[in-house]
């Protein structure tokens, strides 16, 4: 397992997980690719798409070596990552039809990202002995970070935020397994992060196939109000 | 974080000071005259100058974390801005007749925006493809921060006019320089000259920066067209 030295005397591995190295740069490469034809769709010039390739892939882990100050990010200490965005943009550059038609693959992989950057994420946090609760949030901001990243650069509200099926939640979900997993059995850290991606992988396609969404806010308060009330009407 | 490491580091990678003070200042000042067309209020100037001066280099430091980002370890930065602010306030009639002028100087600090980032990145060690990528990040930085502070679609995201293209060219050639051993002087000059020569070009001869090019459905049409063409001189004979 490779390990880079981060910030003065703390070493962390690069890729704490039982997983090869590989399926980081495959898990931004898919954000990448989704960026670059999203741009390529909306009509941005070759820079944008180049652009949003780098946001929504490297993104989330971006996101998540800023907060947790150790130092330059790993997506720009590594060169292969950029390496990476890059090939997507080409890919995005030319065959956005074809990516668009690839619909349900992208799907796929795109639920296998998901589920492998919240557990990046909480895992990093669970390493730098931060508590259970910083680690799912790290953990959620790892996997819905790149889309947000993306939104704002495209000049909209960033999507998890708004109604629509359940991304960020599912997110918060495998983050909040794998340190439950994680710190409550004795799972080692890489088994945890297996059960927890294959968490993710399932509720995910399931709420794309089944169209799970998430409701904007209700006023609850004048709900119980209405039951309160009624007796009183009759 | 190690702050003397880092600016001793630097000391081998460094532009001329009044370089990178200028390039924040025509930042800040280009900042100031957007924020006066768009309406924004005393606040709005200042930050938006303020943020288009010294908003990529924050970025890339921010993101590079190696300690305090430079625009705040001397006063010069933020001085320099918030002058410029104050300048294209008091006289915004004559900054804006000079606004040709104005062109002419940001094109050609385009390259110089690039260099102080590439360098940034290659002084704590990073790959070259890092050094460009912050290279170019450091010059269309400044502008995205503003765009989206005033909510637009960031400019150097949308087909027009060539500038992060042209941040990216001359990046490109300052990495290649750097990568084959070049001298590190050269590398400046080339870079500077690149980035100004292909904005100065594309200004001149109306290039747009391209979009996407869908192969797929371009194929597809072809194909349902040549079909249709066979089966119509097939339905003939």
């Amino acid at each position: 397992m490779d390990t880079v030295l981060l910030g003065a005397d703390v070493v962390i591995d690069v890729l704490p997980t039982a997983l090869p190295a590989w399926t980081q740069l495959a898990a931004v490469g898919v954000g990448a690719v989704a960026g670059a034809a999203y741009a390529a769709r909306r009509g941005f010039d070759v820079v944008g798409i180049l652009g949003l390739a780098v946001a929504q892939g490297l993104g989330g882990l971006l996101l998540r070596d800023t907060l947790l100050q150790r130092g330059t990010s790993v997506v720009l200490v590594d060169g292969r990552y950029l390496l990476i965005a890059l090939g997507a943009a080409v890919i995005g550059f030319f065959f956005a039809g074809l990516i668009d038609r690839l619909d349900p693959v992208v799907v796929v992989l795109d639920a296998a990202a998901l589920g492998f950057l919240c557990t990046v994420g909480a895992s990093a946090a669970l390493r730098l002995q931060l508590s259970g609760a910083a680690a799912v949030f790290i953990g959620t901001a790892t996997a819905a970070g790149g889309l947000i990243l993306r939104d704002l650069l495209a000049g909209e509200a960033p999507r998890v935020l708004r109604p629509g099926v359940i991304t960020a939640t599912v997110g918060f979900l495998g983050a909040l397994t794998f340190v439950c997993l994680a710190q409550l059995t004795p799972l080692a850290n890489g088994q945890a992060q297996i059960l927890a991606i294959l968490v993710v992988f399932v509720v995910r396609i399931l709420a794309v196939r089944y169209s799970w969404r998430t409701s904007s806010a209700q006023d609850l308060g004048e709900r119980v109000w209405s039951l309160w009330s009624r007796p009183e009407q009759r | 974080m190690n702050l003397l490491a880092t600016t001793e580091v630097v000391e081998v990678f460094a532009l001329p000071y009044w370089l990178e003070m200028a390039a924040v200042t025509f930042g800040a000042l280009s900042g100031a005259l957007h924020a006066t067309r768009k309406g924004l209020d005393l606040v709005g100037v200042f930050a938006l100058a303020l943020m288009t001066g010294v908003g990529g280099g924050m970025v890339r430091d921010v993101l590079l974390q190696s300690g305090v980002p430079v625009f705040l370890r001397s006063p010069a930065y933020l001085g320099s801005a918030v002058l410029a602010a104050l300048v294209a306030m008091v006289a915004a009639r004559l900054v804006r007749q000079a606004a040709p002028v104005l062109g002419v100087v940001d094109t050609l600090l385009i390259g110089a925006w690039v260099v102080l980032g590439a360098e940034r990145a290659l002084s704590i060690d990073l790959s070259l493809t890092a050094a460009a990528l912050l290279g170019v990040l450091t010059a269309v930085g400044g502008g995205l921060v503003r765009d989206l502070l005033v909510g637009d679609v960031p400019t150097v995201l949308l087909p027009g006019e060539w500038y992060a293209s042209a941040a990216i060219g001359a990046a490109g050639v300052y990495v290649l320089i750097i990568g084959v051993g070049g001298s590190i002087d050269g590398a400046r000059a080339a870079a500077i000259v690149v980035a100004a020569g292909l904005r100065a070009a594309s200004l001149q001869w109306q290039w747009r920066t391209p979009t996407a090019y869908d192969v797929w459905s371009d194929l597809e049409a072809r194909v349902t067209r040549g079909l249709a063409a066979t089966r119509e001189a097939r339905d003939r004979s």
